[in-house]
């Protein structure tokens, strides 16, 4: 049932997608409007909460994938193309001088202070975990976990092989193991 | 499934449903379609072939018609100038005191003449018909 609906989905995005590529701006507004969560949110991650910068990167993003629409030959998702295209974004953005962000060192120090009782206190535990990683470990993690992305697709998108994606995600997965622990229910009991 | 697997599993539970929440639109795609229609209309329009002025057209026709002109100016002398030669051959013919014995030399040695002759007008043939 659900495979079906997202059959359905795919589809109509399919069909917004041939639209635009006419120029169509409604259809192009379809796709926008089922994408910029997605977008925004990897962009922030990357911003690291700079939510101003990060959707200012977004709209840059959608407006350079409805410039470059007709380029996009559809091998991969439309979504890893626009992944592909806000971290370009972001990284063109990063090495201008005036950088309003730091590129900070892993906290080694830093660890999750749980709360499991609390709703809010895994994403914020996990949240604080990450920021504990390099920053390709937590590139990696947030591609393939929060993003929603295959292995294969997560490497398109950080222009990585992906035996090395792989290998930062288990590197990753180690160390949030370690600080995650109190989150798991085996080690609990 | 090995210990290791099963702490990757839950990880990777834990990880997934550590998922933030959707951002809301905002008003975000809005102000994106105002900015893609700003960078269409910034977008230099597609260049038209520059269209050639009227009065070079007309120069360029000209020219061409006195080049027309000068060639077949040429052709009309040329045969003019041979046929007056047939004449004129002619005429010395007619005048001559003592009569013309036209005595044929034998091929050994006009041959080489006309095959120098023959290749001439080849090659002028051949060089009018690339000129047009």
């Amino acid at each position: 049932m659900v495979f079906a609906e997202n059959e359905r989905a795919e589809a109509e995005l399919a069909g917004w997608l041939a639209r635009a590529r006419q120029g169509d701006r409604h259809a192009f507004a379809r796709l926008v409007r089922a994408h910029q969560s997605r977008v925004r949110l990897q962009l922030r991650r990357l911003a690291r909460g700079d939510v101003a910068l990060a959707d200012d990167l977004a709209q840059e993003t959608f407006v350079q994938a409805w410039l470059h629409l007709n380029e996009f030959r559809g091998d991969a998702r439309l979504a890893t193309w626009l992944h592909r295209i806000a971290l370009t974004r972001f990284l063109q953005h990063a090495r201008r001088p005036r950088l309003p962000i730091e590129w900070c060192e892993p906290d080694a120090e830093a660890g999750p202070s749980h709360d499991p009782r609390a709703a809010e206190g895994l994403a914020r535990d996990v949240e604080r975990a990450l920021q504990s990683l390099s920053e390709i470990q937590r590139l990696a993690v947030v591609h393939c976990f929060h993003l929603d992305l295959s292995h294969a697709e997560a490497a398109q998108v950080l222009g990585l092989p992906l035996g090395t994606l792989k290998s930062h995600l288990d590197r990753a997965k180690q160390r949030l193991r370690g600080l995650l622990d109190a989150w798991n229910p085996e080690s609990a009991t | 499934m090995t210990e290791s697997e099963r702490h990757h599993d839950a990880l990777d539970a834990l990880l997934r449903a550590s998922v933030p929440e959707p951002v809301a639109d905002d008003g975000f795609v809005a102000r994106t379609l105002a900015a893609v229609d700003q960078a269409a209309r910034s977008l230099p329009a597609p260049r038209r072939p520059t269209p050639v002025a009227p009065v070079v057209l007309a120069r360029a026709l000209a020219t061409e018609r006195q080049r027309q002109a000068r060639r077949a100016r040429l052709w009309r002398w040329a045969i003019a100038g041979a046929i007056a030669g047939y004449f004129l051959m002619l005429a010395a013919m007619a005048v001559a005191p003592a009569g013309v014995a036209i005595d044929v030399p034998t091929p050994s040695h006009w041959a080489p003449l006309a095959l120098m002759m023959a290749l001439g007008a080849i090659w002028v043939a051949w060089r009018e018909l690339r000129a047009n």
